[in-house]
């Protein structure tokens, strides 16, 4: 049986359970908030040894020792259940929430650490922003210069960059608004104001020739060119969407050389599947920015016909069916 | 005086939360962050309800996107 570690609302999670449903394959998904708003039960029990069991309206109770392979496809994001507390300005109590809620899905983790895994939820918890531009960097793909630092004349302000999360990008309400932590361009006036700040990570600006969103599955890479360069709104980052006039998306062939390289960097990361962000400069060179292994890929599969959720159905279908001789 | 609507737009989120006078104790980025217009993503996002009990989740999977971009969970 697959187990799928999704949350509510995650639509790429929904298209491959079609697949999987024509496919014949026997599989349960568990929400991540549905844990704790009590829509589907737990129940872990340690002696005589740590059994883990789980019920739901859909899939009744299951044992989660009959689990042949998970996919870890986005589990543990304390926001969607934060926001049921909004307004709650007691750090203390929102704190210790986060670490009996994070400390909760560990358990489930630690009791399925010995199955087969799209995507090993160690190797993902492990990764981050400047572990992989490291190891990008060892292997051969360009970087942008990166630099993190607590005051500004660590920096060249005549120079371009961009800033963003060391960690991970949130969104932030404040009233009606509603805030994004995306890449932002830095501006210079701004900065002159500063003397030392919160540490922070700087890029130096690439020109693009056009982004890349790369989504690989084992050993495969599946490219789409973006073209955000020409639009104000996407020009710094793609994900500031121009709904009334999107960018245009299409399907790219990587240099071979680039396309070795991101095997071989996501298999020294251990991933068997994320969506990778690639710069094409107008230098002619391809700077590695990210990747996310829980990205979604339904914006790759679609405007470039890739079929990415049969192909994530298929290697589950693989994984649960493969038997030890 | 008349504000455009993008000049509305550019109030920084470190202006929003009334932090100007400590932004020394926030990260960069919080100088440079405005807030999103989400109202005409809602006002724009095409969606379908679809069928609860193969996705195996209580909450009404919206499938909300347009040219390929999955707004809901952005």
């Amino acid at each position: 049986m697959i187990l799928i570690l999704s949350t509510p609302n995650d639509d790429d999670t929904n298209i491959v359970m079609e697949h999987l449903t024509m496919l014949g394959e026997k599989f349960i998904r568990i929400n991540d908030l549905d844990l704790f708003n009590g829509n589907t039960k737990m129940y872990y029990e340690l002696s005589p040894e740590p059994k883990l069991f789980v019920e739901n309206i859909f899939f009744g109770r299951i044992s989660l020792s009959d689990i042949q392979c998970v996919w870890y496809r986005k589990f543990g994001f304390f926001d969607k259940f934060k926001k049921k507390f909004r307004g709650e300005t007691n750090v203390e109590m929102l704190e210790y929430l986060k670490l009996e809620y994070t400390t909760t899905l560990d358990l489930f983790f630690d009791f399925l650490k010995d199955k087969k895994w799209l995507n090993n939820y160690l190797k993902v918890k492990n990764l981050s922003k400047i572990s992989t531009l490291i190891a990008s960097q060892k292997i051969g793909l360009k970087i942008p210069q990166t630099h993190i630092t607590n005051h500004k004349n660590s920096l060249n302000l005549n120079e371009s960059y961009i800033t963003k999360s060391i960690k991970d990008g949130t969104v932030i309400d404040v009233g009606e608004k509603t805030f994004f932590f995306l890449t932002k361009e830095i501006n210079p006036k701004i900065m002159a104001r500063y003397d030392h700040f919160f540490p922070s990570l700087f890029q130096e600006k690439i020109n693009k020739e056009y982004e890349l969103r790369i989504f690989h599955l084992n050993g495969k890479n599946y490219p789409m060119a973006i073209f955000s360069q020409r639009d104000r709104q996407t020009g710094v980052d793609y994900r500031h969407y121009n709904y009334s006039k999107p960018n245009r998306m299409i399907p790219y062939t990587l240099p071979e050389e680039i396309d070795e390289k991101i095997c071989r960097l996501m298999k020294d990361l251990g991933l068997d599947t994320g969506s990778l962000d690639i710069i094409k400069g107008t230098d002619g060179e391809y700077y590695f920015l990210e990747v996310n292994p829980s990205g979604q890929f339904r914006m790759t599969a679609l405007p470039c016909n890739y079929n990415l959720h049969y192909e994530v159905a298929c290697t589950l279908k693989k994984m649960n069916t493969w038997k030890k001789h | 005086m008349y504000l455009k609507k993008n000049e509305y737009m550019e109030k920084t989120l470190i202006k929003e939360i009334g932090y100007e006078k400590k932004k020394e104790l926030l990260p960069v980025i919080f100088s440079h962050t405005e807030p999103m217009d989400i109202k005409k993503i809602k006002r724009d996002r095409p969606y379908r309800m679809v069928d609860t009990t193969i996705h195996q989740s209580e909450i009404y999977c919206l499938r909300i996107y347009k040219d390929g971009i999955n707004i809901s969970t952005e």
